[in-house]
């Protein structure tokens, strides 16, 4: 692995240029590269972690999930060549706005398909918010899979064991230690949809008639009262 | 770049030397597996929900194809306009036939007639619209059934209106509390199919009326052989005509003068009736510009009496009427009559012709007397507003001839029901 790691960052040198950097924190580095004959742009991801789950979407074609090319993994860092999505985030997008009912619908939808591939192959996303949305035409793309990890109970005092998923959008469990599943993407889910829709955490502000109601069980603090797929918030839609 | 040719395998792509965990080339940018294109399952019940909106669609596809084939109700006031064989058939119910389709057809009609008195009116079922006498034809060989009902309406008053919890919105209030001041419903008789070719109908009934009837609506009804039906509607109203009775006692009746001038302070709408004096008249009477009842009356020693000839050329508002009254003549003519009399409780005596009913008339006579005259009463019309079955009960004695029929409008039988024929030199008479 280290191999393929070292590998990697020598093709990058020789083949790519790094056009931009997206994103530095201590998670990692978010670059956007260029190919220097073909020219086509492509996202590198640098972060700590476990590469296992994210290796799972290599080859996997899905419209509303970037392309997984390459996953390479050392001692210290997960390094990720992906499709270059382009487009906004929906965080940009929405600045002080909200969104109409069909609008938000429509990317609901999508990202529900993103998040089944996901969950059919036993992986959470845990990080879904409109900052992972990119608005790409009439299609909207899951992106950043840095917090990506298997649905599976983590073992008191693991590396693992850290909060993950940003403030608001995680569901009461992530900040625990109990077992984490789909039904944290679920959470999130609904966090979002009701911050397109007002604005506003639903502990805030709830939003109006058939999207409070599924916003309202798409957050249900135990998770066994939520949404158990997201193929049934696609009904309810 | 470091190598360990052991290790290293080739893109199957561009042939570039990669490590042989490697997914991707970065040389020609291509994968090294297949792509799996995965796409979140549609559930079974979007399916389901397409099945039934699909099942729905033919569902309503079918629904409209049979609507198109069920009978229908076509229904409007007096004319229909009716789909046949792609083409409008105007289907039209009327007071007159002989009406242009331009015009406006009237679905209303209102007459006044004396009150106590009773009259009656043609109905016609027409249909227009096509210059094809075949689809003409076709369209009433197409006529399964035809019929016609009087409904009496309400008109509210006050009172009428204080109560309405079982009534209809127009029609009688059949409750008992209610049904001594409903009118009746006028009678029909019909209808029939109009065989007479010169008359653009295709059926036709007669509605008798009085004033107590009021208003009817006439409900046309015809049924055609593929189910459909056809709904008219007429409005017939009878009303009452004002009507005035003025006495000798009261007014001026004494002369012929007098009676002219009584007759001049009514207006044609009222129904006039004078009662005269037991006079004797010596003045001829002419009755042009209105129709009157003239009334005779007696004393000890006599009845009111014309020596002079009563000549009547109109009936409007009402046919004359001579009742109670002697005439007596020395040759001419006793009633010269150009439209229709009634004639009850009369004499005629020596007079050329006893009554003369030329054309456009219609004697109506009843219990009376034609005594000693020439000819007591001839009748040569062709033509009349109005018809009955003759003389009743009346004495034709001692005349030259009796009665003279030279023509009856209609080629009707002229009868002469209870009546006596004593010493004519003929009794009756007919044609030249």
């Amino acid at each position: 692995m280290d191999r393929l790691y070292e590998y990697m960052e020598n093709y990058i040198r020789e083949c790519f240029v790094v056009e931009k950097t997206l994103r530095q924190t201590s998670e990692g580095v978010v670059q956007r590269l260029c190919h220097k004959t073909s020219r086509k742009l492509y996202i590198l991801h640098r972060f700590q972690g476990d590469s296992s789950a994210v290796r799972k979407l290599i080859g996997v074609r899905c419209e509303h999930l970037p392309c997984i090319y390459e996953v390479a993994q050392n001692e210290k860092q997960v390094m990720v060549l992906e499709e270059f999505i382009p487009g906004d985030t929906l965080s940009f997008l929405c600045q002080g706005i909200t969104l109409e009912s069909e609008q938000v619908r429509g990317i609901v939808l999508d990202i529900c398909d993103a998040l089944y591939i996901l969950h059919s192959k036993n992986l959470v996303h845990r990080d879904v918010k409109p900052e992972n949305v990119i608005v790409y035409g009439d299609r909207s793309v899951l992106i950043d899979f840095n917090t990506i990890r298997k649905a599976s109970p983590q073992k008191t005092g693991s590396s693992d064991t850290r909060v993950l998923g940003t403030l608001g959008y995680a569901p009461p469990e992530q900040y625990g230690l109990s077992q984490t599943d789909c039904t944290a993407d679920i959470y999130a889910l609904g966090v979002m949809i009701n911050v397109l829709l007002t604005g506003k955490h639903p502990s805030l502000k709830l939003a109006d008639r058939h999207w409070g109601r599924i916003v309202t069980r798409c957050t249900m603090t135990s998770p066994e009262k939520r949404y158990q797929t997201v193929q049934a918030i696609r009904e309810a839609l | 770049m470091s190598e360990n040719k052991s290790r290293l395998n080739r893109c199957i792509h561009c042939g570039h030397e990669l490590p042989d965990e490697a997914s991707f080339c970065p040389f020609c940018e291509m994968p090294q597996s297949s792509a799996v294109h995965l796409q979140a399952p549609r559930t079974k019940r979007r399916f389901l929900v397409a099945i039934l909106l699909a099942l729905l669609t033919v569902a309503v596809i079918i629904c409209v194809l049979l609507y198109n084939h069920l009978p229908k109700t076509y229904k409007g006031n007096n004319h229909v306009s009716y789909p046949f064989h792609g083409r409008t058939i105007d289907v039209i119910a009327s007071f007159d036939p002989f009406q242009e389709l331009d015009k406006t057809v009237s679905e209303e009609k209102s007459i006044r007639i004396p009150e106590g008195s009773s009259d009656a009116h043609p109905l016609w079922l027409s249909a227009f619209g096509s210059d094809s006498t075949e689809l003409y034809d076709l369209f009433a060989g197409e006529i399964e059934n035809c019929s016609i009902q009087a409904v009496p309406l309400i008109v509210q008053t006050k009172e009428t209106q204080a109560d309405t919890s079982n009534q209809k919105a127009g029609y009688a209030d059949t409750s008992e509390k209610a049904m001594s001041s409903v009118p009746a419903a006028m009678e029909i008789n019909g209808p029939y199919p109009v065989e007479d070719p010169s008359i653009n109908a295709l059926w036709s009934a007669d509605v008798y009326f009085s004033p107590e009837n009021g208003t009817n609506d006439l409900n046309w009804t015809i049924s055609m052989k593929n189910g459909d039906t056809i709904q008219l509607t007429q409005r017939l109203t009878c009303s009452a005509m004002p009507s005035v009775r003025l006495n000798y006692k009261d007014t001026p009746l004494e002369t012929v003068e007098d009676i002219r001038k009584a007759i001049q302070s009514v207006d044609n709408e009222t129904v006039l009736s004078l009662e005269l004096p037991p006079v004797t008249y010596d003045e001829p009477l002419i009755l042009s510009d209105r129709a009157v009842k003239l009334y005779g009356s007696s004393d000890d020693s006599q009845r009111t009496a014309f020596t002079d000839t009563i000549e009547i050329n109109t009936r409007i508002p009402d046919p004359v009427e001579l009742i109670n009254i002697d005439f007596k003549g020395n040759g001419g003519t006793g009633v010269l009559a150009h439209e229709t009399v009634l004639v009850q409780n009369c004499t005629f005596s020596g007079w050329d012709i006893g009554v003369d009913a030329q054309e456009g008339s219609w004697p109506n006579i009843e219990n009376s007397t034609f005594d000693n005259n020439g000819t007591g009463l001839r009748f040569n019309s062709s033509s009349s507003s109005s018809s009955s079955d003759g003389c009743y009960f009346t004495r034709f004695t001692g005349n030259g001839i009796g009665a003279h029929l030279v023509r009856v409008p209609f080629d009707w039988e002229f009868g002469f029901p209870e009546c006596t024929f004593e010493g004519n030199g003929e009794d009756v008479k007919r044609g030249l």
